[in-house]
């Protein structure tokens, strides 16, 4: 934007200021408009469409503070230059925090205002090329879901399902040794579809629209369906599981879809990362205002230097490609989003080769604060 | 009991057809949202299978057409797309289950009954103050 011709807007209630402003400015091949009050700035500006405006915050009718913010509101990318005549500290600081960029004391000479408007379009330039960027990256971000999801998941999932079908004998018999090759491909896919799953969950969880089907929860129903689902896990690798819950343990408000992957989450981890005869310990406790989930175990534990990453996508404590438990790396980031998502924190606590605990504060009387 | 569903995947249709036959139900097959509604006002289904996304309309533009002129036919939505948010959507709705795809023959019929079973109650609460 700046050395480029720019579309400048200047109101103010002094002609002489606003006809220096224009003579300057074209000067510089620069297009400008100028209104002498606040009504008919805005009026311009909604037409103009300027890069950059120039306001007096003096002005008789409507203010330049109104001036500033109701620009602020149409289109916040528009970069705002005050114009005061009385330059004290706080009249610009005040400006500043409604929206404008800088400001510029009158009088002032022609390099004074050239140098505060060609920063001001240089701020302009990069707002603009942010904000194209921030499109492209949604763009590319939809095209992914979209590709991941119709592309990949689904064919995938069509196919387990024909497998699953050929596996129930619904297609006739199969020889035993056929039968054990299609498990494993079966098996195999299901972890596939299980790291897309996991993948489109976190790419496309819109927390405020979430939000609006939360309702009342208890977690000591969600912790004991979750504990009753990883049972045959659990048996599987001789794990104990433990429920501890406090009585009169009150509700929270949430979504159960994103509780239950919380849990389910935290405890499969809590068993894949143990060892035969190890147990995993749930308990659950009020206090004050917050409901509290401790989710711990005495598995293997994670190496302190990883600790700092672990709710960070992708990122796998044991990132070999041929590693012994298998995992895709966005468990935790899905956990981290969806405590964040319920107004909650999370924290870990580990010990190389003794164990780890997770600790999540769930406030009972969550809000979710408006955007924007 | 006659299931209608609806999938734009020939692959799921043939796999619940399959599924389903060998269990006894009596299955209609449809590609698309059109084609269902065209079905529905022919036949008395007591149950729907139904996929979120399809081309032209979507599952969840079927079940309010459904949930407007047979509110009562419980609707199972199936979706390949099974994240947080598309699954409380379906619970909006009012859809009766939702089953993530890909599923197993058992898990498939583990939730159809369920749905009956569910329906059943809740006629024979009902029926005492007719």
């Amino acid at each position: 934007m700046s050395g480029e011709r720019a579309r400048i807007l200047v109101v103010d209630d002094e002609k002489v200021i606003r006809d220096s402003c224009t003579r300057i400015l074209t000067t510089e091949g620069h297009i400008i408009k100028s209104a002498e009050n606040g009504n008919i700035g805005l009026e311009v500006f909604r037409e103009f469409h300027p890069d950059l405006v120039l306001v007096d915050l003096k002005m008789p009718g409507k203010s330049g503070m109104d001036v500033l913010e109701e620009i602020e509101s149409i289109d916040p990318n528009v970069v705002q230059i005050v114009i005061t005549g009385y330059a004290t500290v706080s009249s610009a600081v005040d400006a500043m925090k409604r929206g404008a960029y800088d400001f510029i004391p009158k009088p002032f000479t022609p390099e004074e205002i050239l140098l505060i408007v060609g920063r001001g379009l240089e701020k302009r330039r990069l707002l603009l090329e942010s904000e194209a960027l921030k499109v492209e990256h949604e763009r590319i971000r939809r095209n992914m879901i979209s590709l991941v999801s119709h592309e990949l998941r689904a064919p995938l999932a069509a196919t387990v399902q024909y497998l699953e079908v050929i596996l129930g004998g619904m297609a006739g018999e199969i020889p035993s040794e056929a039968k054990e090759m299609i498990v494993r491909c079966d098996i195999r896919l299901q972890e596939m579809l299980e790291l897309l799953r996991k993948w489109l969950n976190l790419a496309t969880f819109d927390s405020p629209k979430m939000a609006e089907h939360f309702q009342d929860i208890s977690l000591s129903d969600i912790a004991t369906e979750s504990i009753e689902l990883m049972k045959s896990l659990a048996e599987e690798k001789k794990i104990s599981l433990i429920l501890e819950t406090s009585k009169d343990l009150p509700p929270i408000k949430g979504s159960k879809v994103s509780l239950e992957e919380i849990f389910n989450n935290l405890i499969s981890n809590a068993i894949k990362y143990n060892k035969a005869g190890g147990w995993v310990k749930v308990i659950l406790y009020g206090r004050e205002e917050e409901v509290w989930v401790e989710i711990s175990d005495n598995g293997s534990g994670i190496d302190e230097e990883h600790l700092s990453r672990i709710f960070d996508e992708f990122y796998r404590v044991d990132g070999r490609r041929n590693a012994p438990i298998k995992g895709s790396g966005l468990g935790l980031s899905i956990v981290k989003k969806m405590v964040d998502a319920h107004g909650g924190m999370i924290d870990v606590e580990s010990k190389f080769g003794e164990g780890t605990t997770f600790r999540i504060g769930f406030p009972k009387f969550f809000q979710r604060q408006k955007e924007g | 009991m006659k299931i209608l569903v609806v999938d734009d995947e020939r692959i799921v249709l043939d796999s619940c057809q399959k599924v389903l036959e060998a269990d006894g139900f009596e299955v209609y097959l449809v590609p698309g949202v059109n084609k269902a509604l065209q079905a529905m006002k022919k036949e008395g289904f007591g149950l729907l299978l139904v996929d979120i996304k399809m081309p032209e309309h979507d599952g969840m533009y079927l079940m309010r057409e459904v949930k407007k002129k047979w509110p009562d036919i419980p609707i199972i939505v199936m979706s390949g797309y099974p994240t947080t948010n598309t699954i409380e959507e379906a619970v909006k709705m009012q859809a009766a289950a939702f089953i993530a795809k890909p599923f197993t023959p058992d898990e498939l019929l583990e939730i159809i009954s369920q749905v009956i079973q569910k329906e059943e109650d809740h006629e024979t609460k009902q029926s005492p103050s007719d």
